[in-house]
């Protein structure tokens, strides 16, 4: 039963990582229609940046909030000055492009800050809370793992919702055309659509970074998780994605509990079995998909 | 208010207007009739900066508005209702109500909805529904109403008659001719159904493979059995 319990909050814990990702993944997806294969790799250079504004001497959330803002400024300026040039041609040179992308990144970093593995500090201790005298497998960073993502997945629906930026930016990504003649300014729509999506990224990278420890190739297992948990959603329904990537994270910790090595391969058993008998995921409407 | 001149459009070696010229005079309702395929989508989707034209020029109130994007275009009172409605099917009937009044440059929001339900009270009910589950006809009153949301100096309607019963057309051609005289509201209104367009319009164009062939005072073509035989199908 113990056993039991943790597994489950540690999945779910894990699974929040994925489920941001994921939803990064859905975003981005929605507004310019392809799978950023970069995603990972941009939250890998937000963790960097966290880390050397860590070293600088400022504080945890200083480097929390410089990662979140920097995230932004990157997935717009990926969006403005390397996607749109080539979005007109084809959605295959845009997924070329991040492919391009994710290894330019992978290669930059270590050139800028070493290839060596790095420790990379929670925000809150890492072992379990005590209540009265027992210890619950729930730490504080768990909660705030958990509950951080919680809070921006809440605001982001808040934003989408309830806002006229969320409702401009829906229409752009549904109707870019109408959208227009509507005076949205469609293009500034995407580009605020993959800066989200990568401040979501960026959340992601910082939170796993304690656990899976920093260096250049850390976000890629990460970034196939969540990718799968993008498609296990329908990979264009935001709640699907969380839902998702939660899945993922409780159904990998149960498989890595029963044998580490083979937490990874099930993660690509899963994202292969779903393309192959239900590629349109388990939540979405729509029965086809490009690419 | 509108003047149209020399407009050359061409997909490719396909030319669909042929140097066009028409003006749409302030306070009032230009039809532009025509046959399928005749270059009537053209030429709106050519207004409203969707398609680049090759030649000539389109001035609102003289200021040359040919090589504007669409969002530019809209942002200057342009409002234009696509063929085929264009409602935001995965948006609720209200939500594509507000994005209308986004574009408006004067009242607000609340407003705006109630004008527009006012016009067509079966929306009203439906606010909250997916735009996805409206009936074709609720689909085209609600794109009408989405563009008068804007409050638009000038309207393009592009087959607005299509899928709408006759009985509410009769109603929104009403509507149109009191926006007309009560808010200076301008129509450029694409038909392939001449009659009904002839009947609102104050003038009309006839356009014919990419040409005009006929632009005078809509009572007047109403009356040329000659032209409304040879280029309208009657
Ligand atoms: N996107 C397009 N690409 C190529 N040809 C087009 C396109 N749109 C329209 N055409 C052609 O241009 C001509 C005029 O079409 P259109 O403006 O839609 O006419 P209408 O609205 O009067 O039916 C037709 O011959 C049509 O086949
Ligand atoms: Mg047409």
């Amino acid at each position: 039963m113990h056993t039991l319990l943790v597994l489950i909050i540690e999945g779910l814990v894990q699974g929040a990582i994925y489920a941001a990702l994921a939803l990064a993944l859905v975003l981005i997806w929605r507004a310019t229609k392809v799978i950023n294969f970069a995603q990972g790799a941009m939250a890998m250079v937000t963790t960097y940046v966290a880390l050397f504004v860590i070293q600088l001497g400022l504080s945890y959330w200083a480097a929390f909030a410089i990662a979140l803002a920097f995230g932004f400024l990157l997935g717009a300026v990926v969006e403005r000055v390397l996607v749109r040039p080539v979005e007109s041609a084809s959605p295959f040179n845009v997924v070329i492009l991040t492919l391009g992308l994710y290894l330019f990144l992978e290669a930059v970093v270590p050139m800028i800050f070493g290839g060596s593995i790095r420790s990379f500090p929670p925000a809150f201790a890492i072992t379990g809370i005590e209540v009265g005298k027992v210890q619950v497998p729930l730490s504080g960073f768990d909660l705030f793992t958990f509950g951080s993502v919680l809070v921006v997945v809440l605001l982001l629906a808040a934003l989408f919702q309830r806002t006229n930026l969320g409702l401009r930016m829906r229409a752009s990504a549904f109707s870019p055309e109408v959208a227009r003649l509507l005076g949205i300014r469609v293009g500034r729509m995407l580009t605020t659509g993959w800066a989200l999506a990568a401040v979501l990224g960026a959340l992601a990278g910082i939170l796993i970074a304690p656990t899976l420890l920093l260096q250049p190739t850390y976000m890629d297992e990460v970034f196939i998780f969540g990718f799968t948990g993008a498609i296990v959603g329908g990979l264009d329904s935001p709640w699907g994605s969380v839902v998702g990537g939660l899945l993922m994270g409780l159904v990998l910790t149960f498989v890595g509990y029963v044998s580490p090595d083979l937490e990874t391969l099930a993660g690509l058993a899963i994202l292969t079995a779903i393309l192959m008998v239900r590629p349109q995921g388990l939540f979405s409407g729509h029965r086809e998909r490009r690419v | 208010m509108l003047d149209v001149s020399d407009l050359t459009v061409a997909y490719g070696q396909a030319v669909a207007l042929d140097q066009v010229s028409l003006t749409v005079p302030e306070r009032s309702i230009t039809a532009v009739l025509g046959a399928n395929g005749a270059g009537k989508t053209t030429l709106v989707r050519t207004i409203s900066g969707l398609v680049r034209g090759r030649g000539g020029s389109v001035r609102l109130d003289g200021l040359d508005i040919s090589r504007l994007a669409p969002e530019r275009v809209a942002r200057l009172g342009i409002a234009h209702v696509p063929e085929g409605h264009g409602v935001v099917t995965e948006l609720s009937v209200e939500e594509n109500l507000r994005l209308g009044s986004m574009a408006s440059r004067g009242g607000g929001v609340r407003q705006a909805l109630e004008e527009s339900y006012e016009l067509f009270p079966r929306l009203r009910s439906r606010r909250r529904l997916s735009a996805a589950s409206l009936s074709g006809g609720e689909r085209q009153m609600l794109a009408i109403a989405r563009g008068l949301a804007a409050h638009p100096r000038l309207l393009l309607l592009d087959e607005p008659s299509l899928g709408l019963a006759g009985q509410v057309l009769q109603q929104i051609m009403s509507k149109l001719r009191s926006l007309v005289a009560d808010r200076g509201l301008t129509v450029l209104l694409i038909e392939q159904n001449a009659r009904s367009a002839l009947s609102v319009a104050d003038d009309a164009v006839v356009l014919a493979l990419g040409q005009v062939v006929a632009h005078d005072r809509a009572a007047k073509l109403a009356a040329d059995r000659d032209l409304l035989g040879t280029y309208l199908g009657f």
